[in-house]
């Protein structure tokens, strides 16, 4: 039911952030104009990890109770991670081509948002090459699983083994803490948690077409 | 029979069947040499730079090693042989013998292979320890980052290519920390360069083989 209403209010809040966005002064003076992009590619970078987590999760717990929608949410929740990585990506390669000059280095923050993109694709080519049902959720849940394992490595440990331009670590990094002004604070994470609801409403109603289907075909 | 007697005993088996299938570990040896080859020869007999090295390296080796980490339960699906492996060991033993025979799969690709780069690069100057630990951690991590490939592949469709776009996710980091302390060592560099990729050497070994040995319990079974 309160999906119905979800749409009305993230059409409303995600437009407001929009707006705000764009009349506010630009929130880091050093990055300049460009900066603005902080309200969109770090949400759309957000999600493509929390689904990945969800994808993990679901997965987990397919594994545990074999239950065939469990595995149909894993994939529904991949398949919107696999739309923000996408964003995010190409939001930040545009960023990179004005602030860095050129759209792609091998930065090891493009490095490791590439390598989520290929095993989003591992993924979906996993479950493409297998026709039994049952075989199919078991390993692409496995899958989900081993790859989330390397998730940590790449956030935490590469970045620490190769250098890194991005502003998370050069501007925001921890000698010269980017003091968030009280405007884009609100601004930030207004539109993180209106990106959130975003995939959550989504989601709810990727699930929702998903179990149906199941139910159609008698296996729920 | 306990679990590290089973394990023993698949890990055996594995290379009993392996020695009467000589034909094949001959082919993949052959198929590293031209991975080998076809990377030496083409850049010529100028000394690189150690970071184009240790790319040049981990890159051959990679590829080399696929058509043999990747065929470790084709094989068992091909000779009809995997529903007798199912019914008689617990699946853990059937992972770490498979595990410990690709090791020493990689081990011997590796005995050939790296002298053989090391002579048509002209490596010099290295910090040979600090290399062959290297080496050794990421050979582990390698074969605990593809083990589970292979034996879901084993059962999927279009299974040569599946491996690699499911193996090199999951291997990246690992490629990427082994490059970086290949690059140290081959510059020479001493221990305490070589500290930081170690560490994340072990820890990705550790964490990836862990959780595909507990993952693999679920694929078995289906």
């Amino acid at each position: 039911m309160y999906i119905k209403w979800m749409r009305w209010l993230l059409l409303i809040w995600l437009s407001a952030v929009i707006v705000f966005a764009f009349v506010q002064p630009a929130p880091q003076q050093q990055i300049g104009e460009t900066s603005r992009i902080i309200y969109f590619h770090v949400p759309c970078a957000w999600l493509c990890v929390l689904a990945f987590f969800m994808t993990a999760l679901l997965s987990v717990r397919y594994l545990l109770k074999k239950d065939m929608t469990l595995d149909a949410k894993a994939s529904l929740s991949a398949q919107l991670g696999l739309l923000f990585c996408l964003l995010a990506t190409v939001s930040g390669a545009i960023w990179a081509r004005f602030a860095w000059g050129a759209f792609w280095n091998w930065d090891p923050r493009q490095t490791s948002i590439f390598l989520q993109l290929l095993i989003y694709f591992a993924y979906f080519s996993l479950r493409g090459s297998i026709g039994e049902t049952e075989k199919r959720a078991t390993f692409s849940s496995a899958y989900a699983i081993l790859a989330f394992l390397t998730v940590p490595f790449l956030i935490f440990i590469v970045p620490r083994i190769t250098p890194s331009l991005h502003p998370s670590d050069t501007v925001i990094g921890k000698e010269q803490k980017f003091n968030m002004g009280p405007v884009v604070r609100w601004i930030f994470f207004s539109s993180l948690a209106g990106f959130t609801l975003l995939y959550y409403y989504l989601y709810r109603l990727g699930a929702k077409i998903k179990v149906a289907e199941l139910n159609r075909k008698g296996m729920a | 029979m306990s679990w590290a007697a089973e394990t023993r005993t698949i890990l055996k088996k594995e290379l009993r069947s392996e020695f009467r299938r000589r034909w094949s570990s001959a082919l993949l040896l052959l198929f590293g040499l031209v991975t080998v080859f076809v990377v030496s020869f083409s850049l010529g007999a100028g000394s690189l730079t150690p970071g184009l090295l240790s790319a040049f390296f981990w890159v051959t080796l990679f590829f080399a090693s696929t058509a043999g980490l990747s065929r470790s339960f084709l094989k068992e699906e091909e000779t009809k042989t995997i529903l007798a492996l199912r019914l008689l060991a617990s699946p853990p033993s059937v992972f770490w013998g498979k595990l410990c025979f690709n090791l020493l799969l990689l081990f011997f690709l590796e005995l050939i292979l790296v002298p053989l780069f090391f002579v048509w690069m002209n490596v010099s100057g290295i910090n040979a320890s600090g290399f062959l630990l290297i080496l050794l951690l990421g050979s582990l991590g390698l074969v605990a980052g593809t083990t589970l490939a292979a034996a879901m592949v084993a059962k999927a469709e279009s299974k040569g290519v599946l491996f690699v776009i499911l193996a090199f996710p999951v291997l990246a980091p690992l490629l990427i920390f082994a490059m970086a302390g290949t690059k140290a060592a081959f510059a020479g560099a001493g221990w305490e360069q070589l500290a930081n990729p170690v560490k994340a050497l072990v820890s990705y070994a550790v964490v990836i083989g862990a959780g595909s040995s507990i993952l693999f319990d679920f694929i078995w079974e289906v």
